[in-house]
């Protein structure tokens, strides 16, 4: 049992990393393990933003195993002798934890090629890469994350959102939502459900060239996505087919730079309850998440089985 | 047991003593008489006015806090309570074992009004899973339909 929850402003910017924070808070009694953020800022569009870490979090109630602060920063030595050797040029560098970073990068060549250089350094995942993505995932609440992270001021369109309680994987922020849809720039799912093809799936798709991180049943659903695109279909076109190739109880978004789209699977197991007007669409596992938005009356409705939709900003 | 053998009763069993248990009598024991009014309501319930009405905000409640409020103004003889922003809160208005006229304007999250016996609610919204579960008397009205905004697409 997982929360999902996403919002998208349609010709406006708001303070989303807020919003969000707020809906996902509402939805922690569905899960405390790991609370994943996927926040479209509002940028010039120029660098790339590279969120990445170094390390895990090894907090308690983690399942990871704890590592010397020095190994982080040997790590990260690395991944700047490796951005220098790719041509990447950093414009801006933050070290938010000493696992988490955050960089700001001028490059303009394949990004398959440099996400796969740069995760050879061993424990070095990178997060999310994109010209308005930024993915922030760690241990705790919502509330816990956001503050570690000052996420609260961050102005932007739309955002997806998890705050997910373990089942088929491990407490530590690589199985933590949302994923990053490896190797395309600024797209990420978030999921709540089961996948049971997982391991069929997985092994197709390696033979294809892409790559997992977790061992995490819904990262194959970025994957998935990332593959289908890649072989020329549209985001919208890439979920219908999700609907009968991927197998299990899911209900799952997705968000690209300017559009936000969910599915939900022909047995509709997994809640969701849905929020549309002309300038926001807001979503999530239960009204009380679109309600922290919108403490107002409003219409909500249940989405049906199978369905798919997407929105523009 | 042990003096089994030099028993003088008749059989070992009722030497044990099987056959000295008086068994009528259990079956005319009177638990319930509908003449009487006072076996109609539960013990420590309250007798309430329907004229009487009330409205309750439960925008900054929880649960636990927004059920003991209703009942808190039961107590004070209100049969009418209108519960205002009740915003999709979980579990509200459980365990209602009076009669009473409630009103939710608004929606209910999951387990609303669950193991009721009495009361007559009105839901002016929604509700999650699991509305007015293990309900034993009483009335609940749903007025918004979940589905209505996705019928009419094609």
């Amino acid at each position: 049992m997982c929360g999902i929850a996403g919002l998208i402003h349609r010709g406006k910017s708001s303070n989303v990393g807020q919003e969000l924070q707020g809906m996902l808070q509402a939805l922690k009694h569905r899960g405390e393990d790991s609370t994943g953020y996927a926040l479209y800022g509002n940028t010039d569009g120029k660098n790339f933003i590279m969120r990445f870490k170094v390390g895990e979090n090894v907090a308690e109630g983690s399942t990871s195993v704890k590592e010397d602060v020095s190994v982080y920063d040997a790590r990260k030595k690395q991944v700047d002798i490796f951005l220098k050797e790719l041509g990447a040029n950093i414009v801006k560098e933050e070290r938010i934890l000493p696992y988490s970073l955050r960089y700001e990068i001028e490059y303009d060549k394949d990004l398959m090629e440099f996400s796969k250089k740069i995760e050879s350094v061993e424990g070095v995942e990178i997060l999310s890469m994109g010209k308005s993505l930024e993915v922030i995932k760690d241990l705790g609440n919502a509330k816990a994350v956001c503050e570690r992270y000052n996420l609260d001021k961050l102005i932007g369109t739309h955002a997806i959102g998890h705050a997910r309680m373990a089942t088929e994987s491990g407490v530590d922020i690589k199985s933590a939502h949302p994923f990053w849809g490896y190797p395309f720039s600024d797209v990420s799912v978030v999921h709540n459900g089961q996948l049971t093809n997982y391991w069929n799936n997985r092994r197709m798709l390696e033979n294809k060239g892409m790559r997992f991180m977790s061992e995490c049943d819904s990262e194959l659903i970025a994957v998935y996505l990332a593959e289908k695109m890649r072989s020329g279909a549209s985001l919208e076109e890439g979920m219908k087919e999700s609907l009968t190739g991927l197998d299990g109880v899911f209900t799952y978004f997705v968000a690209t730079k300017d559009s936000l789209g969910m599915a939900k699977d022909t047995m509709a197991a997994k809640p969701l309850v849905l929020y549309e007007s002309d300038d926001l669409v807001a979503m999530g596992s239960e009204e009380i998440a679109i309600r922290s938005v919108l403490p107002q009356e409003i219409d909500t409705y249940d989405p049906f089985d199978g369905m798919v939709k997407v929105w523009q900003i | 047991m042990a003096n089994l053998k030099t028993s003088e009763k008749k059989t070992k069993a009722q030497s044990m003593g099987l056959h000295t248990e008086v068994l009528t009598g259990k079956t005319q024991q009177k638990f319930f008489n509908p003449d009487e009014a006072e076996n109609f309501f539960y013990w420590g319930t309250y007798d309430v006015d329907f004229n009487k009405r009330t409205d309750l905000d439960v925008q900054n409640l929880d649960c636990k806090q927004a059920n003991r409020k209703i009942d808190e103004l039961m107590s004070q003889g209100y049969g009418t309570i209108v519960i205002k922003n009740p915003q999709g809160k979980h579990s509200l208005g459980v365990g209602i074992l009076n009669k009473l006229n409630l009103i939710f304007e608004g929606s209910l999250g999951y387990f609303g009004v669950g193991s009721i016996d009495g009361p007559i609610v009105r839901i002016n919204g929604r509700v999650g899973w699991s509305c007015a579960e293990n309900m034993m008397a009483g009335k609940v009205v749903i007025e918004k339909k979940m589905l209505d905004r996705v019928l009419e697409q094609p």
